[in-house]
């Protein structure tokens, strides 16, 4: 895999600034309405051609941030900037022709097809959307290049959903994200829904991609093998906040934040080269479960599951910072006011 | 390893599901044992027959569509199958328990946990009333829920996930059974609370000298709390032994190409491996080995001949057994 | 699969379920009940298009000797093979002739009745806020209303022509359409192929149009095949109230309200044409269900396996 791209300024293809999305359940006869805050103030920059991966449990809002970049749902507030251009404030018409260079796949690739349509049909629908993209007659023939680049035959074309499997359906929906050649692909979960073996499969598909046409990928998932496997960076979600971002070694090797840390340790891995009988992993358990995003803790949001937390975590949210021991630029960020360090790790 | 009795012994176990237009073959001859105390997986990817193979042991299945058309399953020398209803009952729940993946679905929702907990004990006819909620409070507690003399009174819908998981296992383990059979405990959970409920699996095996049969499709957690595993493919087990022979020296090409297609721990750079095409339509299963069309060292004989089980010896001289006609060549390294 | 000494081992498992697609009319021939109900429907079209030309003065004939003549005998000539009403007049030219009316406003009125209140409900089930509010408070008022009373006083306000007949009988069956349609859009809008339609840049209509409709649309149909005998006896009952198509003119309705003053004595009068209605329904409802499956592609196969294999 090839090393990070260098970050500078002028690279930046998406940046994200102070992003909230507030679910507001309806009130009713003496019942408060309950705001849930699924995403809470979530800022980053995505630099042309690498892969950003966010990751964190469920709840911790890092699909909604997915579907609110795509504007599938609405945000509450802040700037999305694709190459400068926010996306949240742009009108329908603006939006069509800033779809084309942001695309999504879905974790569900029996669900994010149609079954009524063929594959043909599937993949050349972004082209029905945007006419102006390639002349009609054009399009049967691209349609088999794009199977065909994504590992599967000219004659699948023909066919309908229901005769592929699992992992060749996740290709079609990537063969039609990739149609309108997109710059930024958000990837929910690609390959949660599918079989060990065939996970690789779609994981492999997606860094060639990226190796031939240089898109950008935010890459979202809870598996973190994958996760670690595929990206540059590393963003780390806790209940709708970024607790942690930055170079993937860098996190992996020596996380920062206790929540990161402990997700790393609670990863099952698969460790054969170890004489794991004599020394076993040194797992941290966490205790307790999630709280939940409509009644987050006051103060650091993790710190009714955190070991070091204190009376400051209670009161006082922890701000992300830079890292002063990160060796990347821009620096690794970490929301913690008690970092793990390297002498104390 | 001591050579514990063979607490559960399943052989050459076929299972079919008939509906009007094609029969399944689900399970197509599995045979593996488990011994008292140990931790037995049965590894593979959906549609492999695990599942199947554990609702049979159950004696969940539901007949028709499904038919056990061959094989025996014995627990503790007692024959599964065909032994009595009642006598099913007594061993049901008592000896044997199990934790389904979706603990929702598998929790009542009209009744409180103390009292579905409580249920097995009422089965059994065992304790009175104020006995039997004594110890589903003792149980939850066990498990790790907080506050379970007032939690004994709530309903599955106001838990978790995980903690919905522990009602299940609280329920599971509360005759103190000495098999538990646990189908994709944890699939369902984020990674932090999967690590939990595996240490609290473990902590209850320890106690209660339980032997488990964890069936499982993730490698690091069979690799990390099985004792022996049995790695399913296609309704058969093809490769068996302990799990630490079997995952560092696979002598099974689909065992082999399995750990080579999940990202490892530091060898980023290495690109994945993934195995080709996908598994194998149960009702037009290949002639031959099943895995012969994605297997990378397949030869005409595989297209033919389905490989016998063959017990191979391991380094540390435990045993294994592998269904490949070249399995000795796939645990030297010398196709890979 | 056939032949895995032709290819590569490990490529043969890249190969996808194939089945060869069959043109629709072998389909049909394969499934005898939709055969039968095919058959059926395009003999009534020839009825339609060519009836009153070829037996609409035998319709019309008078023959006071043959009154009330039972079906099943040729003595009476070929024409009373169906027996003969009070007047004498040939049932199976009556029968044949009265088919142009019958599906001229039955169908008419169904076809309209589903092509708009399949509409309002997608519009109403899609766009959804006071759009949606607006249409279904007003299916709730036509449905809440008796659709006779509904009839009767708008035919007795204006004229009764055929046409009103027709408008009138689509409204009174539109909430039916409106309320399946919105219902259907509801849930398939959640449908995750929607959402990536939606992350593509598709607009409602092109959403509507690509992927709604033609769900909603096989259901849509099924309700107006059953609809379809509920309207054409809706109709009788206004002929029978003299509001609804007028005599000489006949349809199938106005024959089964006409023959029940002699039910006692001549049975077929009334019995012959209800089961015209009743046969002309149920094809309908077959093969609205055999084209269901044929355009699903997931069940298609049904139809195209081998008959050993069903």
């Amino acid at each position: 895999m090839a090393a990070s791209p260098e970050q500078s300024p002028g690279d930046v293809v998406l940046r994200v600034e102070g992003l909230r999305k507030h679910f507001t359940t309806p009130g009713g006869f003496r019942r408060q309405p309950v705001v849930v805050r699924a995403v809470d103030d979530v800022s980053f920059d995505l630099a042309r051609g690498e892969t950003l991966g966010v990751v964190g449990e469920s709840g911790c809002g890092k699909s909604t941030v997915a579907r609110t970049l795509m504007r599938l749902d609405e945000p509450t507030a802040g700037r999305a900037l694709l190459d400068g251009a926010d996306v949240f404030a742009m009108g329908p018409r603006e939006l069509r022709r800033a779809r084309r260079r942001m695309q999504i796949v879905f974790q569900d690739p029996y669900a994010s097809l149609n079954p009524r349509m063929t594959v043909e049909e599937i993949i050349a629908e972004p082209w029905d959307i945007h006419p102006e993209v390639l002349e009609r007659r054009e399009r049967p023939e691209r349609v088999r290049a794009l199977l065909e680049s994504v590992g599967l035959r000219r004659d699948h074309a023909e066919r309908y959903p229901h005769q592929f499997s699992g992992g060749q359906l996740q290709r079609i929906g990537v063969a039609r994200a990739m149609a309108l050649e997109p710059e930024v692909l958000i990837c929910d979960e690609p390959v949660s829904a599918l079989d060990v073996s065939v996970q690789a499969q779609v994981v492999n598909l997606l860094e060639e991609i990226q190796a031939r046409l240089g898109i950008a990928y935010i890459f979202i998932a809870h598996d973190l093998a994958v996760v670690r496997h595929l990206s540059h960076r590393i963003a780390v979600m806790y209940l709708g906040r970024i607790v942690e971002i930055g170079p993937e070694a860098e996190i992996s090797e020596a996380p920062r934040h206790p929540y990161t840390k402990a997700l790393l340790s609670a990863e099952p891995r698969l460790d054969l080269d170890a004489e794991s009988d004599a020394a076993p992993r040194q797992r941290i358990l966490l205790g307790g479960e999630v709280p939940s995003p409509a009644d987050p803790p006051s103060g650091c949001r993790f710190r009714t599951r955190c070991w070091k937390a204190t009376e400051l975590c209670a009161r006082e949210a922890p701000p992300l910072t830079a890292d002063p021991e990160s060796r990347s630029r821009p620096p690794r960020l970490v929301a913690c006011h008690f970092p793990e360090s390297d002498a104390g790790s | 390893m001591s050579e514990a009795a063979t607490l559960l012994e399943v052989r050459d176990l076929r299972v079919e599901f008939r509906s009007g237009l094609e029969t399944v073959h689900a399970v197509n001859g599995a045979t593996f044992d488990v011994r008292a105390g140990e931790t037995a997986a049965i590894l593979g990817e959906s549609g492999c027959g695990k599942s199947v193979t554990a609702a049979a042991i159950m004696r969940l299945l539901p007949q028709p569509p499904a038919r056990i058309t061959a094989g025996e399953i014995r627990f503790d020398g007692e024959s599964v199958l065909t032994m009595s209803r009642p006598r099913w009952r007594q061993i049901a729940g008592r000896r044997i328990g199990m934790v389904f993946q979706d603990a929702l679905s598998s929790l009542n929702p009209v009744f409180s946990v103390g009292w579905q907990i409580a249920e097995a004990f009422r089965v059994h006819g065992e304790a009175s009333r104020a006995e039997r909620r004594r110890r589903a409070i003792e149980l939850l507690d066990r498990v790790g829920i907080s506050g379970a003399a007032t939690r004994v009174d709530h309903f599955p819908h106001q838990f978790s996930g995980g903690m919905r998981q522990r009602v299940m296992i609280a329920m599971a383990v509360a005759l103190g059974p000495s098999l538990l059979i646990a189908d994709e405990p944890t699939t369902a959970l984020d990674v932090t609370i999967q690590a939990q409920i595996m240490d609290l699996l473990a902590s209850l095996r320890a106690e209660y000298g339980m032997a488990m049969v964890l069936i499982s499709h993730d490698l690091g957690v069979v690799s990390e709390v099985a004792d022996r595993v049995a790695v399913m493919y296609a309704g058969r087990v093809v490769e068996s032994g302990p799990t630490r022979e079997v995952l560092r020296r696979p002598s099974h090409p689909y065992t082999l190409a399995l750990l080579r297609s999940v990202p490892g721990g530091k060898s980023k750079a290495q690109k994945l491996h993934p195995i080709v095409g996908s598994p194998p339509d149960l009702a037009r299963m290949p002639v031959g080995c099943a895995f012969h069309p994605r297997c990378e060292m397949a030869r005409e004989i595989c297209t033919r001949v389905a490989p016998p089980c063959t017990v191979v010896e391991g380094a540390s001289g435990a045993t294994r057994t592998v269904e490949c006609h070249f399995a000795a060549e796939v645990a030297s390294g010398r196709v890979a | 699969m056939s032949d895995p000494a032709a290819t590569p081992v490990a490529a043969a498992a890249e190969a996808v379920q194939v089945r060869r697609r069959l043109p629709l009319w072998r389909l049909l021939v394969r499934d005898r009940f939709a055969l039968v109900a095919a058959f059926w429907l395009a003999l009534l079209v020839v009825c339609m298009a060519f009836g009153p030309e070829l037996l609409g003065k035998a319709a019309t004939a008078l023959d006071l000797r043959a009154r009330n003549t039972p079906p099943g005998s040729l003595e009476k000539g070929w024409l009373a093979v169906l027996g003969t009403d009070a007047l004498g007049r040939s049932m199976l030219a009556r029968l044949v002739v009265a088919t142009r009316n019958t599906m001229a406003v039955a169908l008419t009125a169904i076809t309209l009745a589903l092509l708009v209140g399949g509409l309002l409900g997608m519009i109403a089930g899609y766009v959804g806020g006071w759009s949606s509010h607006l249409i279904m408070r007003g299916a709730d008022v036509l449905q809440s209303f008796p659709s006779l009373l509904l009839a009767v006083v708008v035919l007795y306000v204006l004229e009764p022509r055929v046409s009103n007949l027709v408008v009138v009988l689509a409204v009174t069956r539109l909430p039916v359409y409106v309320r399946v349609a919105r219902a259907e859009v509801l849930e398939i809008r959640e449908r995750l192929f929607v959402q990536a339609a939606r992350a593509l840049g598709g607009g409602r209509r092109h959403i509507l149009r690509r992927h709604i409709a033609p769900v909603v649309a096989p259901t849509l149909l099924t309700i107006l095949t059953v609809d379809f005998a509920v309207v054409m006896l809706a109709e009788s009952s206004l002929s029978f109230l003299g509001i609804g198509i007028q005599p000489p003119e006949i349809t199938w309705g106005l024959m089964v309200a006409q023959g029940r003053n002699h039910l006692a004595v001549a049975w077929w009068l009334s019995f012959l044409p209800g089961l015209a209605i009743m046969l002309a329904a149920m094809s309908a409802n077959v093969l609205s269900s055999w084209l269901r499956t044929v355009g699903d592609p997931s069940q298609r196969w049904r139809l195209e396996a081998p008959r050993g294999e069903r």
